[in-house]
């Protein structure tokens, strides 16, 4: 059953809902009695902070757009390169790295990369480097910190990690990742990052800003939320309470200065991410149930038995191998389960285990952008249809550069494990 | 005879001389043509997929996006026709197109829509850091062109 509703996720006939496809499949279970329908409750309920985490970026997002913060953003950097192609794609890539960082990998890859694209064609130039910056750096920063990636929030609390040893394993490979996507980029785009723009066609980042109040509140909100996301992992709160609270005061005093945000906050919400993520909890829980997810974790301790390098390789590689299978969110699930079976963070090689599942399940993705290969082989069959669909290129650039970041994440992993004080 | 001049967004001013300086361009009715490559966009609407429920989009997003595509063809065609206008080119021999595509199968569509006697496309600059000589020096749209065009095909090489 679960096997059958990641499949319609993947296919999606007649353009099925994937919240759709996994909630039939988890209401399939409860029907069954896989699952009890207390513990399915309790289940969802014991995922409150993911909820409320997915709920509090997307008002953050939908709230920021709204005043015009991206587009300013955008500008800036614009700007800032003075002419050059190649400095503004190091510009993007790193406000792209910071924006994941504080306001997690959604608002890269789903508004900000939209964003750079209208201002890179305005000016005339090439637009696949700062497209692919956009939807890749969204995944390579999202490991920087907890709140960067919703999968980081998951694993953190499944295994109650703390800021510091977070931090002190994963910060290094997040850098390191981050060095080699630009790098490669810089390499793979070489030739059109040649291009000079004309400075005088960038608008004032002010003309972006449809009313300057609001704005600098939400800026000054912005930036206190991002402070408290950092006092809130190191003294291991839920972060969701920063995410909603911090989303709830903006919209408040947006909507006290007359701001229209809510008009916005359509484009930026999606009711049905939380049935689908209610559906793949309760999927995962019947899976576990069938004692899949007890083999799973004793797969990964065979295969890791090698040591913490082991422990590493496989972590990452497999992780990231199951979130091209299927998708990020899924596979995270499944790992997080696996490795709860197996004691966690109890052992040097569980806790290597679980900070690799955060690298393979953020990074991963990079393989084939949309996410499952699944999908990618579809698209390839739309397309032999006469459906103008080129997934060919993100999967070239992908293979190209993901491996290299996975495998260099990994040994980062495990030097800052075998190094850490 | 038609004259097709497929712009390619780089410096019309300097294709048009290229062209005026191997091609007679009295009387010879030219059709400009720029074509919107989509794959970026569809690139940035795929990458959606991956976030389960969030769907395509939004259509003032999509609509922004597909705007600036079309402006920044018209700044292109409106280059390339002030050039053509300043090598003594008339108005009555200007035609302008703007189509979305992929740019190789779009230039070899319309020119045989178009019934064109001569295609001018350009070669991979070298002042991006292509070689000068060689195949890798075509690029792949000017090579596709030269593969499956419906008339001659005069390849523009230099800037």
């Amino acid at each position: 059953m679960f096997a059958v509703s990641l499949l319609l996720v993947l296919v999606r006939p007649r353009g099925l809902s994937e919240a759709w496809a996994v909630s039939g499949g988890a209401l399939a279970m409860l029907l069954l009695g896989a699952v009890a329908p207390v513990e399915a409750a309790e289940t969802l309920l014991g995922e409150w902070d993911l909820f409320g985490f997915f709920l509090g970026i997307m008002l953050l997002a939908g709230a920021a757009d709204a005043v015009g913060f991206f587009d300013w953003l955008a500008r800036h950097a614009a700007r800032a390169a003075r002419g050059d192609a190649r400095r503004l794609f190091l510009l993007v890539f790193t406000l792209g790295a910071l924006l994941t960082a504080f306001l997690s990998n959604d608002s890269t890859a789903l508004v900000l990369t939209p964003v750079v694209y209208t201002l890179v064609v305005a000016l005339g130039l090439d637009s696949r480097p700062y497209a692919f910056a956009g939807t890749f750096v969204a995944d390579t920063g999202s490991f920087l910190l907890p709140v960067s990636n919703p999968i980081n929030v998951l694993l953190v609390d499944r295994f109650r990690l703390g800021l510091g040893d977070y931090l002190l394993r994963l910060l290094p490979a997040a850098l390191l990742v981050l060095a080699i996507n630009a790098g490669l980029f810089l390499w793979l785009y070489r030739r059109s990052l040649r291009a000079r723009f004309d400075p005088a066609k960038v608008g004032q980042p002010a003309e972006a800003v449809p009313a300057r109040g609001p704005f600098r509140f939400t800026l000054a909100m912005l930036a206190l939320i991002a402070l408290a996301y950092l006092g809130a992992a190191l003294l291991r709160w839920p972060l969701a309470l920063v995410a909603l609270g911090g989303a709830a005061l903006l919209l408040a005093g947006l909507a006290l200065s007359g701001h229209p945000a809510w008009a916005r906050l359509r484009e930026h919400f999606s009711g049905t991410i939380f049935v689908f993520i209610a559906g793949l909890l309760i999927l995962v829980r019947a899976v576990d149930h069938a004692g899949l997810g007890q083999a799973l974790g004793e797969a990964l301790l065979r295969l890791a038995s090698g040591g913490t390098l082991a422990a590493a390789l496989v972590g990452v590689f497999g992780s990231a191998l199951g979130a091209n299978l299927v998708n990020n969110l899924p596979m995270a699930l499944i790992m997080a389960q696996a490795l709860e079976r197996i004691g966690g963070t109890a052992t040097p090689t569980g806790a290597v285990l679980v900070h690799a599942t955060i690298i393979g399940s953020d990074v991963g993705p990079n393989l084939t952008t949309v996410g499952s290969l699944a999908t990618m082989l579809w698209l390839l069959i739309l397309r032999r249809r006469g459906l103008d669909i080129t997934p060919l290129e993100y999967l070239r650039v992908g293979l190209l550069v993901t491996p290299a970041m996975l495998l260099a994440a990994a040994l980062a992993l495990w030097a800052t494990s075998v190094f850490r004080p | 005879m038609v004259v097709l001049l497929a712009l390619d967004g780089e410096d019309s001013a300097e294709f048009v001389q290229q062209v005026a300086a191997l091609v007679s361009l009295a009387s010879r009715p030219l059709l400009l043509l720029y074509v919107v490559d989509p794959e970026p966009r569809q690139g940035i609407e795929l990458a959606r997929r991956r976030f389960p429920g969030r769907g395509p989009l939004p259509p003032p997003r999509e609509a922004a996006m597909r705007a600036v595509e079309t402006a920044h063809g018209a700044e292109v065609l409106a280059a390339g026709r002030a050039a053509c206008l300043a090598h003594g080119v008339s108005e009555a021999q200007l035609a302008l197109q703007q189509v979305e595509g992929r740019p190789e199968q779009a230039i070899v569509r319309v020119a045989a829509e178009a019934r064109s006697n001569l295609i001018v496309v350009r070669a991979r600059r070298p002042t991006r850091g292509g070689p000068r000589l060689g195949p890798p020096s075509v690029g792949h749209v000017a090579r596709f062109v030269l593969d499956h065009a419906p008339c001659p095909v005069l390849l523009l090489r230099g800037g």
